[in-house]
């Protein structure tokens, strides 16, 4: 697949064409905002969220440009366009973030219509916006970024609205049903993984042919050809959150809850090689095709935030059921502001892929490494505000277990580290 | 015994503890800014709970209908004494929930004026308006709405 690759230079230079001014507002009836990011990633003995990071990878930026408008009191329409190079998860291609039409007939009850930002956690919405945290990356046992595409908007209806409780503080809540749509096919989330259990099925289909052919097994040869399109869908989508927001100034409690159905479909190409010694070598293709209707049983959240002064706690815990299979995650963070420029963070998590084998005794009898079912992840990170209008971030995670770590991929030589760390940088201007 | 006596220490210094943290930034410590209205705003006193929400974009009508246009100075020390004396929360927190509320589409931040008569004549001129000014401004034809 032929990449394009725009660098956050090239973003900037868009966006300092169509924005004019920080957070500008046009004749007070047009507010327009956007943001451009630049990060690097470097890992050691293992693969982190996009392909060779092992070797390094600058392919991680970001860039956005939102219009909002309201011509009535109650109305309000904006939309917001990203653009995205995420190594090979994810092209450099421009899509519509978000795109609705909100009409708030009370404070306590509001309708949204359109392409949604997903109420997952208290901070999935904001998950793209740099500028929001201190560290780079999000805690990905609770945000990982394989399940972005599925979970970051969605299209439908949604209801939302703010209750005050009196002395007892108030809750915000959200509801929404609708789908959700991968913007791409053969950019999917599971990509990395269908494309190992592919290439796990290699021997099988060359077994499979040399059946079909009467041939000895071993003059077959079968290696999975070219990228695999994973196209993913979510038909429908219910679920909402709701927090609360307690009368301990700084103090929120919240969570949120999803169901869904999930269909992946697509086909795996193979080069098959027949040489049993008597003629000509001769190449065969080969295909195999799937298509599944996962059930999302359900997805949870349940988040906690103070924040007083300097300092801001968060935790939160996630656990899906997908399918036959529950996971676990959770992280507890840790940020402290040292004056306006600088400030420091620290985050623990773990995450269990599947909660009723956090030890890795099935993937030892499957003749995998044990450390494969669970990821501890300690980060630090400090950012720098250079102005009002531009940051600068650097992170260190030390990682135990590789439950989050990709494979290594067809060319690469698989680490069985179970130890191992990840460096990230990027720098992000806004307005 | 001495568990008992352990466990009432320990009662007493969480309640210590919990009414420094719940107790409320008084209105008494606006002493260098002053909230003013439109003069048709239907408010002579606000809670700062209330002026919170405001703020926050949570609460946009007035009782009678009219919309809430909430506007700020954007003077550093008026600022900040605002969002952390008036709306008890921390001032990067802030800027941090209205970016993601730009950034999400949920919301716009509200107007800002360079200047204490700037923002005065946007006050006095627009129905449902709601800001602050230095206690020394000028505040002719304008409602003082007092925070308790």
């Amino acid at each position: 697949m032929p990449r394009r690759s725009v660098t956050g230079t090239g973003w900037l230079v868009v966006l300092l064409i169509a924005g004019q001014a920080p957070g500008a507002t046009l004749g007070e009836t047009v507010y327009v905002g956007g943001f451009v990011s630049q990060g690097y990633v470097n890992s050691s003995d293992h693969n982190y969220l996009m392909p060779n990071t092992r070797e390094g990878s600058g392919e991680f930026n970001e860039a956005a440009f939102n219009l909002s408008a309201q011509p009535l009191d109650d109305l309000r329409v904006g939309a917001q366009f990203l653009g995205r190079d995420f190594g090979s998860r994810v092209d450099a291609t421009v899509t519509v973030d978000w795109a609705y039409g909100d009409w708030r007939w009370r404070d306590e009850l509001g309708v949204r219509a359109g392409k949604i930002k997903l109420p997952y956690g208290l901070y999935n919405q904001g998950r793209d916006i740099d500028m929001l945290r201190t560290p780079v990356l999000l805690p990905q046992s609770v945000y990982a970024e394989a399940d972005r595409d599925l979970i970051i908007a969605y299209e439908g209806v949604g209801l939302y609205g703010n209750i005050p409780c009196g002395g007892w503080g108030e809750l915000d809540y959200e509801l929404c049903y609708g789908s959700l749509s991968v913007p791409e096919s053969g950019i999917g989330p599971t990509n990395e993984e269908v494309a190992q259990n592919a290439r796990d099925l290699e021997g099988a289909v060359a077994a499979e042919v040399a059946s079909q052919y009467g041939v000895p097994a071993d003059s077959v040869t079968a290696a999975v050809a070219g990228d695999i399109a994973v196209d993913l869908q979510v038909p429908w989508i219910v679920g909402g959150s709701l927090i609360w927001t307690t009368p301990l100034t700084g103090l929120r409690i919240g969570g949120s809850a999803f169901a869904g159905d999930i269909e992946a479909a697509g086909t795996v190409h193979y080069d098959v090689l027949v040489d049993d010694g008597q003629g000509v070598p001769e190449y065969l293709p080969y295909a195999l095709s799937f298509d599944d209707d996962l059930d999302l049983h359900s997805v949870f959240t349940t988040s906690l935030e103070y924040s007083r002064g300097p300092w801001l706690l968060a935790a939160e815990l996630s656990r899906t059921r997908f399918a036959s299979q529950r996971d676990l995650g959770w992280y507890a963070k840790a940020r402290y502001r040292l004056g306006r420029r600088w400030s420091v963070a620290a985050v623990y998590s773990e995450y269990y892929p599947d909660y009723d084998d956090r030890d890795g005794e099935t993937l030892v009898q499957a003749g995998e490494p044990a450390h494969g079912a669970w990821q501890d992840d300690l980060g630090v990170s400090v950012r720098f505000d250079v102005n009002d209008h531009w940051l600068l971030k650097l992170e260190l995670h030390a990682m135990d277990g590789t439950a989050l770590a990709l494979p290594g991929g067809p060319d690469a030589s698989t680490s069985e580290a179970r130890r191992w760390r990840v460096i990230a940088a990027k720098t992000t201007f806004h307005f | 015994m001495a568990i008992r006596r352990t466990a009432r220490w320990g009662l007493r210094a969480a309640c210590v503890l919990l009414m420094v943290l719940v107790s409320p930034v008084g209105a008494d410590e606006l002493t260098e800014i002053v909230v003013v209205a439109h003069p048709d705003v239907p408010v002579d006193t606000i809670s700062p709970q209330e002026l919170r929400r405001i703020y926050l974009g949570k609460s946009t009508r007035w009782s009678g209908g009219l919309a809430i246009r909430p506007v700020m100075l954007a003077i550093d020390r008026p600022y900040r004494r605002f969002i952390v004396r008036a709306l008890e929360h921390t001032e990067d927190g802030f800027e941090v929930y209205w970016k993601r509320m730009v950034f999400t589409g949920k919301g716009r931040p509200p107007r800002t004026f360079a200047t204490p008569d700037e923002l005065a004549f946007y006050v006095r001129m627009t129905p449902g308006a709601i800001g602050y000014l230095p206690r020394e401004a000028d505040r002719t034809d304008l409602k003082v709405v007092h925070v308790r």
